[in-house]
């Protein structure tokens, strides 16, 4: 019986001296030769004993080679044999080890990781020498702590007193497909896979074949599939209360707005928390506190309203009484206050040409009251005629409304495509001199175009038609949910555009309708920004819209709903780069990145375009980050958030651990007694005989090595 | 240029056409290093008168012994004294085979050419058979300078024959030459050592002096060969051998030893001069043995 037997296949290699001797037999040179009577004399003479030296030689050779591939395949018998060492065959052991968030949670002044640890040093402590390890944490990425398994377990142990989990969860196929590369890098007879977690469910993704399939892939094809074992740390039940959700009701926030933050508390647990203390701080401080009840198992919206003074990156953190993981009971989100949203109008009525009053639009945008400032809006447009719009490749404007433009060029609209790509918004209200087909074959450009909706002129009724009374879920609209903040059935249109969205592009979708049922608002997001149609003109001929109480409230939220797209994004999952863009006249070329330790990293901003991009990929902890423009004395703030799935510490139901057991062949042990029983359960009773086999290896070797010696003396004394 | 001492190294010689010539630069290079004249001691001699005959060369009578007894005597001291020489190369394929710049072949062709030049020199006869398992040209013996170029002409003309069948062709020889002279044998021997010393004897016994040059290579005598190698038969397309030389070598070299003892045995007891060669010897040693056996005969 043998321990590694599939090193038998080398056994071929046995032949090796009988190959060669072969191969130089017929490798041989061709002589012409005169003396033949005395070479067959002497053949004659010698060939006998030549032939039998030649034969022990190759003999003792093969022999050699056979022994030592047999003693490598370790050789052993069962049972006890007086004067044979006892051995148990080697194992080859990886241990995966849970690195996920839920790991931090502290029971009793001890986080499960630390209980995960003294479990992972009982496993190695059960192994004996000779036995090759590693240990792989298992977080978004697999980590093995050395590069591959080794023997000197003191050394594993050294390493991982100083790891820590992270702030993500645990991708276990990903772990699990490491391990097996570990294992194959060992040649251990016993190979075994061990992973010590805390059962949560979240990070295993049981029963999703699709997210296991190079795992599962990679154990088909094993020739020898490794022993599983799974070794839950840490409390059956835990109770977790979070905070899931933080945003702002607008992305773009301007100051002296007052802007809504929505929170969302969730209750994990099986108890219900009453009377947690919500508390909402600004840059570190705290502004308010809100105590709300969180029933167990559910969520509760809890929202903060704030002014900000001061326009530049903030921080916004919300935080939940501290619980057993605390990691998870705060969450903060970096947030752009402007002080001005630049917007262009961009307007085509033959009255407004001369651009000597205010249309309607512009006062809507920017209601003009110098007496109070604090009423400023956020919105700074600027009117052009539609002939003269700047080149918008190089303005620095977040919104373009197109109000009765009649025609766009191609480079306009070339430009227009570009600009809402890049994360600007588009706002069109065509109206009287609005050449359709242009607008279809261009804008439009059958669903390529930015352009929501194709655009055709309804036939005129006698009768108004009114908007529709409808429940608003849109950010943009849902202010007007309620009817007493704006009635949609007030609008009376007299003329309007039919506008058809094409219903299989997924990416328009209509927001108001009239009561006829043509739509009213059609928004489409086009690369990283969002354009909306309107179906109606600013303009009392066609609509009696601009009279509405709603109509300003409906144009600034529109216009902060489209220019609000913040690029690039400041609040980022775990693992997602960070970047900045800077203008190509920027003196910031070298920026600073600070990581939540307040580690500096230096980034270099490159030229992309038509403007400079600094990237951060080293976002692999949660965290605040920082990056800092020293020449403009600039902060931006960067939240990298780790997945909120890991709040919910639910353990793995049974349907889940069957399959695991099923498809990983995982045996779950209960506790680390339980497991000590299964997996090192193994006689101890083997006596292994391969340093025999070595002995008698040697001896062929010197016996070898005299015979040899001593033909060759005879062949020179003749 | 070469200084005339060097031809007497074979391979100096090879890109010689004629063996005239070689013959010529081989037996002057010879004689340049002895510094004296080879004629001196065995030169042209008188030996005895016999009585004129109606076509002999008047100029040849002896005019003194005439005046003496009144009969017409004729000077004799060519033929009659000198010695015939007969040279046998063989031209077995065996003798085909060369390690080195020369084959034995060629080796012998030379040394036959420089004998005969340097016995022709001497007024001695000179004669040439070659062979290989018959007779293949016969020169018959002749002591005029010009017989040279009839001799080398057919040396030049040797080439490389069968098999060897040395006892055949001495007993045939032996029956053939019917007055005594001296026979140079020019072999590698590489047949049955007791047909060679029946054929010697056969020799012997009809009174010839014989000489044996025995041609080998230096590979023949050393054996040197190391990896597997496959031997085959110069004299016998079928018959090869595959061995790996070097642990055979031993008892190669016992066998070859035994077999140059047994024949310089032979030709001790049989008053036969045997000379072994091998072809990378300067032809002088030849030559020396040769004209110390002249000088002795005489």
């Amino acid at each position: 019986m043998l321990l590694n037997p599939a090193l038998l296949l080398w056994l071929g290699l046995a032949g090796a001296p009988i190959v060669i001797h072969l191969l130089n037999r017929r490798r041989y040179r061709t002589l012409h030769w005169g003396a033949m009577q005395f070479l067959e004399e002497s053949v004659a003479k010698s060939s006998r004993r030549l032939r039998l030296e030649q034969l022990l030689i190759l003999l003792l050779r093969t022999l050699i080679v056979a022994f030592i591939v047999y003693a490598m395949a370790r050789p052993f018998l069962p049972g006890v044999v007086p004067g044979l060492p006892a051995a148990r065959p080697k194992r080859n052991v990886v241990v995966v080890l849970d690195g996920s968030l839920s790991m931090r949670y502290d029971e009793h002044r001890i986080s499960t990781f630390a209980r995960a640890k003294e479990n992972v040093a009982n496993i190695i402590g059960a192994l004996e020498k000779g036995d090759s390890l590693n240990v792989v944490v298992a977080g978004a990425e697999p980590l093995p702590l050395v590069p591959e398994p080794i023997v000197d377990h003191d050394r594993i142990i050294s390493v991982l007193k100083d790891i820590e989990p992270g702030g993500s969860d645990a991708n276990f196929a990903l772990a699990f497909e490491e391990a097996q590369a570990q294992l194959d890098k060992s040649h251990n007879p016993i190979r075994q896979i061990y992973v010590v977690t805390d059962k949560q469910s979240f990070g295993w993704h049981a029963e999703s074949d699709g997210h296991w399939f190079a795992a599962l892939a990679r154990l088909q094809r094993a020739r020898r599939k490794p022993a599983v074992y799974v070794l839950p740390v840490g409390a059956q039940h835990r109770e977790n209360a979070a905070v899931t959700s933080l945003t702002p009701a607008h992305d773009s926030v301007g100051i002296y707005q007052e802007t809504r933050f929505d929170v969302r508390v969730s209750n994990f647990g099986k108890e219900d928390r009453e009377k947690l203390n919500v508390s909402f701080s600004l840059e570190g401080t705290v502004e308010q506190v809100i105590q709300a009840d969180v029933p167990a198992g559910e969520a509760a919206s809890v929202s903060f309203h704030h002014k900000f003074s001061e326009a530049g990156s903030h921080l916004v953190r919300v935080r939940i009484d501290t619980d057993a993981l605390p990691a998870d009971d705060e969450m903060t989100t970096s947030v752009d206050v402007y002080d001005a949203i630049p917007v262009l109008l961009a307007d085509g009525s033959p009255d407004r040409t001369a651009l000597t009053r205010p249309g309607p639009l512009e006062l809507a945008l920017c209601p003009r009251d110098k007496d109070h400032p604090e009423l400023k809006t956020l919105l700074a447009p600027e009117v052009v005629r539609a002939d003269e719009m700047p080149d918008l490749s190089t303005s620095k404007h977040h919104l373009v409304i197109l109000h009765d433009v009649p025609k766009l060029t191609h480079r306009q609209v070339s430009e227009i495509e570009a600009f809402v790509d890049a994360g600007g918004g588009l706002l069109v209200f065509p109206g009287e001199h609005t050449d359709v087909k242009s607008y279809n074959s261009l804008l439009y450009r059958d669903t390529d175009g930015p352009l929501p909706a194709t655009l055709e002129l309804a036939q005129g009724t006698e009768q108004p038609v009114r908007g529709m009374a409808q429940a608003f879920t849109h950010p943009a609209l849902a202010a007007f949910r309620d009817p007493k903040h704006g009635d949609f059935t007030l609008i009376e249109a007299l003329r309007h555009f039919k506008l058809a969205p094409d219903p299989a592009d997924e990416h328009s979708r209509v927001l108001a309708r009239l009561a006829n049922g043509d739509p009213l608002l059609v928004e489409k997001a086009f690369g990283q920004g969002r354009a909306i149609v309107c179906a109606v003109p600013i303009d009392g001929s066609w609509t009696n819209l601009q009279k509405r109480s709603f109509f300003v409230p409906l144009i600034h939220y529109m216009a902060y709903y489209l220019a609000g797209s913040v690029h690039p994004l400041r609040n980022v999952p775990l693992g997602s780069p960070i970047s900045r863009l800077l203008p190509l006249d920027s003196k910031d070329k070298f920026l600073e990145v600070y990581d939540p330790e307040d580690e500096m990293h230096g980034v270099v901003a490159e030229e992309k375009g038509d403007r400079l991009v600094a990237t951060f990929s080293g976002t692999d902890r949660p965290g605040v980050y920082r990056i800092e423009e020293p020449e403009a004395g600039r902060s931006t703030y960067y939240v990298v958030r780790s997945p909120t799935g890991e709040s919910n510490l639910a353990a793995l139901d049974p349907r889940e651990t069957i399959w695991i057991e099923e498809k990983l062949g995982a045996v779950f042990a209960q506790n680390w007694a339980d497991l000590h029983a299964q997996a090192f359960k193994e006689s101890k009773q083997l006596r292994e005989f391969w340093q025999l086999i070595v002995v008698l290896v040697i001896g062929l070797v010197l016996l070898e090595t005299f015979l040899t010696g001593r033909f060759a003396k005879r062949l020179q004394r003749g | 240029m070469p200084e005339v001492a060097d031809y007497l190294k074979p391979e100096s010689l090879q890109k010689l056409a004629r063996m005239e010539i070689v013959a010529r630069l081989v037996v002057e290079g010879f004689i340049t290093g002895m510094h004296k004249s080879p004629h001196r001691g065995f030169s042209v001699e008188f030996a005895e008168h016999r009585q004129y005959v109606p076509g002999d060369e008047i100029s040849h009578i002896n005019w003194k012994a005439y005046a003496r007894s009144d009969r017409y005597y004729i000077k004799q001291y060519e033929e009659e004294t000198n010695l015939r020489g007969y040279i046998l190369l063989d031209c077995s394929a065996s003798m085909g085979y060369g390690s080195g710049p020369v084959n034995k072949l060629f080796y012998g062709k030379c040394l036959a050419a420089a004998l005969s030049y340097l016995m022709l020199k001497q007024q001695d006869s000179a004669g040439l058979v070659t062979f290989d398992n018959a007779v293949r040209s016969y020169v018959p013996p002749r002591s005029v300078a010009s017989h040279l170029k009839a001799i080398t002409r057919q040396i030049d003309e040797a080439r490389i024959g069968k098999e060897t069948s040395l006892s055949n062709i001495f007993h045939d020889l032996a029956e053939r030459i019917k007055r005594r002279g001296l026979i140079i044998i020019i072999s590698d021997l590489f047949d049955n050592l007791k047909d060679i010393v029946s054929g010697l004897s056969h020799f012997r016994h009809k009174k010839h002096e014989v000489m044996i040059f025995q041609v080998l290579d230096p590979d023949e005598l050393n054996f040197p060969f190391r990896n597997w190698t496959m031997f085959n038969s110069l004299e016998d397309d079928a018959h090869r051998l595959l061995t790996e030389p070097q642990r055979i070598r031993p008892a190669y070299l016992r066998a070859f030893e035994e077999f140059t003892t047994e024949v310089r045995r032979h030709c001790r007891q049989r008053r036969i001069d045997y000379q072994q060669l091998d072809t990378a010897i300067p032809f002088d040693v030849a030559l020396a043995t040769y004209l110390a056996r002249r000088t002795g005969s005489l």
